[in-house]
């Protein structure tokens, strides 16, 4: 598994230099959406803990068919916002998962270096 | 001089593989005897109750055919044609004496249960409640017993079936003591630190005064009362173990035993126990005490296969405005659900007739994930499923009630658990402004300290500094569609922030009016716990905006969560974490 700290400043860059395989071994997930908001990369660890599985996200419009509940104001929008700015580096936090009241949630959204969005999904397991 | 190296590391490493395989050795063995010691004091708690139990049974005897007097004879004067006007007075007696038969029998079932020798948070007003009849039983009908529990008791930690098993040692003493009659007093009270006895650690400390008016005790026989097998009963009529076992208990617990005794006066025994921390499970609460209009509007499968409990159980949640469905066996229950029935809950015996009830359970949960089970059991001796919530019958139906709300989400266990504290300690070190951090701090406090949510009234002190950063909401319908909240206050600089002054507003769970939903805050102020949520984004090259969100539940009736307390930041930091600047 590559060792990379989810809190380090330059997660996207490091993220960049990872194969698709090791992608798939990180412990959090990571979701690569292009400038309309596609799923371009959704490594195994997220579509595991998010319940999409085996289904493909691939392709799909994330907001509108993989996580609508992530289309909320308080997400989409800062992600929209952040983009306006120029460059997205953006930090949340919040508890409560889908399935579970209880799981601390900590997101990470950067810009990618192809003028996409790298998402990247901490979920406190405990 | 290479190979002479080599060889001592090579005797060293000998050496040090041997010492390991001795220390494993040791270390299983001492497992082994502590598993032993364990099964064994179990064991031993449990004959000790047993004892006690054999001393008065002919007293329970009596009582419980004193309940069947009543019933037998009302039945005789029902069938006889009592006139219309007497029969409620009459059905009135037989609910009397059914209520009393059911206390005793719940009580015996307590007293006769084998708990564990591990300590566990006792709750004393309710221990007595479960309990409290077979004292007087044990004393007989020639001692007075006067119970005085302070109604604020705290909950102290220890094996509850040891402290019984204490308990009524103590109180088979006194009633020795007193061949003629006399009375016994149980007082139990708080103990402050700072009014503790001065042989006593530190802390805060639960009282349990237990005295009678018997014969007392010299000064010498005082001296060697606590010693295992002193006793001045003639032979077979004590053990001698009934003091000791009471400081063998407060020695377990880090408390004290005090004995306080004059010939001819009486003798007080005086057990002090430290104070628990929080209290682990949620109490009983008197039915008149839950909001009625919190019921209702869910459907209950309620699978039992004794008629008469499923009947009647069913028609008291009937009564509560519940829609139930009622299945006999586990294959019909099953049935219902793949047939397409929805249901909020399941009420379920542990031992149906046909089936089991955690077998049912898994499947009703494989189909309906996350359904919450009340299990029920009228077996003492059934094991405990870990995690769930059982009942022994016969089951108050107020408790049952109350518990139903509970699974239901539609109110908190009166007590905070300690589970619903550590839930909230998760979320303080991610806060990063400190008066917030601070705010959490007092709420936790108070929390802990009371073992119940704050009040809106304590909530002005939690972040004096942080006054125009907060907001106060009421939690409005509960339960239905969906819960919203009146703003009852909001801080300036939130009016600023938002653009509005929100007083007065009403908010759904899903509105993003106070920057991000109350959905999840109120999901975890149902359970007792703190909600926090925060977003970093840049505001300019170097400089970034930290937005902190914590919500507090709080309570008002001591019931529900009936307030949110929020308070909301926004910092400017550095752009990589560092050097913040409260803005």
């Amino acid at each position: 598994m590559p060792d990379l700290d989810f809190n380090r400043p330059d997660l996207a860059r490091a993220v960049e230099k990872l194969t698709p395989n090791e992608l798939d071994q990180l412990p959090f997930g990571v979701i690569k959406l292009d400038a309309d908001g596609v799923a371009k990369v959704f490594n195994k660890t997220e579509a595991q803990m998010s319940g999409f599985k085996s289904r493909s996200a691939l392709g799909l419009d994330f907001f509108l068919n993989v996580a609508p509940c992530m289309g909320k104001p308080e997400f989409r929008g800062r992600i929209e916002q952040a983009r306006r700015h120029g460059i997205v580096d953006i930090e949340l936090g919040w508890v409560g998962d889908f399935d579970d009241i209880n799981r601390e949630m900590q997101v990470r959204i950067q810009s990618s270096c192809d003028n996409g969005t790298w998402i990247f999904i901490y979920r406190d397991m405990e | 001089m290479t190979g002479g190296v080599r060889s001592q590391s090579g005797d060293l490493e000998l050496q040090l593989r041997e010492k390991d395989e001795a220390l494993s050795a040791l270390t299983e063995q001492i497992e082994l005897q502590r598993r032993q010691l364990a099964a064994a004091s179990l064991l031993a708690t449990h004959s000790e109750k047993l004892r006690v139990m054999g001393q008065f049974v002919g007293n329970i005897v009596h009582d419980i055919n004193n309940v069947l007097t009543i019933v037998s004879g009302a039945s005789r004067l029902l069938s006889r044609g009592a006139a219309p006007a007497a029969q409620s007075d009459i059905l009135r007696r037989v609910d009397r004496a059914i209520e009393r038969g059911g206390q005793l029998t719940r009580q015996l079932l307590n007293l006769a249960r084998v708990d564990g020798a591990e300590p566990d948070v006792i709750g004393l007003p309710e221990m007595f409640e479960e309990t409290g009849q077979l004292f007087a039983l044990l004393l007989g009908s020639r001692i007075a017993l006067k119970v005085d529990i302070d109604e604020d008791c705290w909950p102290v930690l220890a094996s509850p079936g040891r402290l019984q098993a204490v308990l009524l040692n103590l109180c088979a003493n006194a009633r020795d003591a007193m061949p003629d009659g006399g009375s016994v007093t149980f007082n139990i009270t708080n103990c402050y630190s700072t009014e503790r006895p001065p042989t006593l650690a530190p802390g805060d400390y639960v009282h349990m005064a237990i005295g009678d008016s018997g014969s007392g005790m010299s000064p010498e026989v005082r001296d060697r009362a606590g010693q295992a097998f002193f006793t001045t009963k003639e032979s077979g009529k004590g053990t001698g173990l009934g003091l000791a076992s009471a400081f063998e208990l407060a020695r377990q617990c880090r408390g004290k035993v005090l004995i306080a005794s004059e010939i001819g006066i009486g003798t007080t025994i005086s057990l002090y126990l430290p104070r628990a921390a929080v209290e682990g499970e949620p109490v009983a609460t008197p039915d008149d005490a839950i909001d009625p209009k919190l019921h209702g509007n869910a459907t209950i499968l309620f699978v039992e296969d004794e008629e008469m409990i499923r009947v009647h159980l069913s028609a008291v949640l009937r009564l509560l405005n519940y829609r139930v469905v009622e299945a006999a066996r586990e294959d019909v229950a099953y049935s219902l659900l793949s047939g397409g029935l929805k249901i909020d809950l399941a009420c379920i015996d542990l031992q149906l007739d046909q089936g089991t009830g955690l077998h049912l359970a898994a499947r009703l949960r494989e189909a309906q994930p996350g359904l919450p089970v009340i299990f029920m059991t009228g077996s003492s001796a059934a094991p405990r499923p870990a995690g769930e919530l059982v009942f022994r019958n016969p089951i108050a139906e107020g408790n049952l009630a109350r518990a139903i709300l509970e699974k239901l989400g539609r109110k908190p266990a009166s007590v905070l658990t300690a589970e619903a504290l550590r839930l909230s300690d998760r979320l303080r070190d991610k806060i990063r402004n400190p008066q917030v951090r601070e705010a959490f701090d007092r709420w936790r406090s108070l929390a802990a300290e009371a073992a119940r949510l704050p009040q809106t009234s304590e909530a002005g002190g939690f972040a004096p500094g942080l006054i125009n950063n907060s907001c106060l909401l009421r939690v409005e319908s509960p339960h239905g569609e969906e819960v919203s909240f009146s703003v009852l206050s909001a801080g300036a600089s939130l009016i600023d922030r938002l653009g509005r002054d929100f007083t007065g507003d009403l908010i759904s769970a899903s509105d993003h009016d106070l920057l991000g939903s109350m959905g999840s805050a109120y999901r975890r102020a149902l359970q007792g716990s703190a909600y926090f949520d925060y977003a970093r984004f840049p505001l300019s090259h170097d400089t970034m905006v930290l937005f902190e969100r914590l919500v507090l539940p709080l309570s008002d009736d001591g019931e529900r969560v009936t307030h949110l307390f929020g308070l909301i930041t926004f910092d400017a930091i550095g752009a990589h974490h560092g050097g913040k600047n409260h803005a």
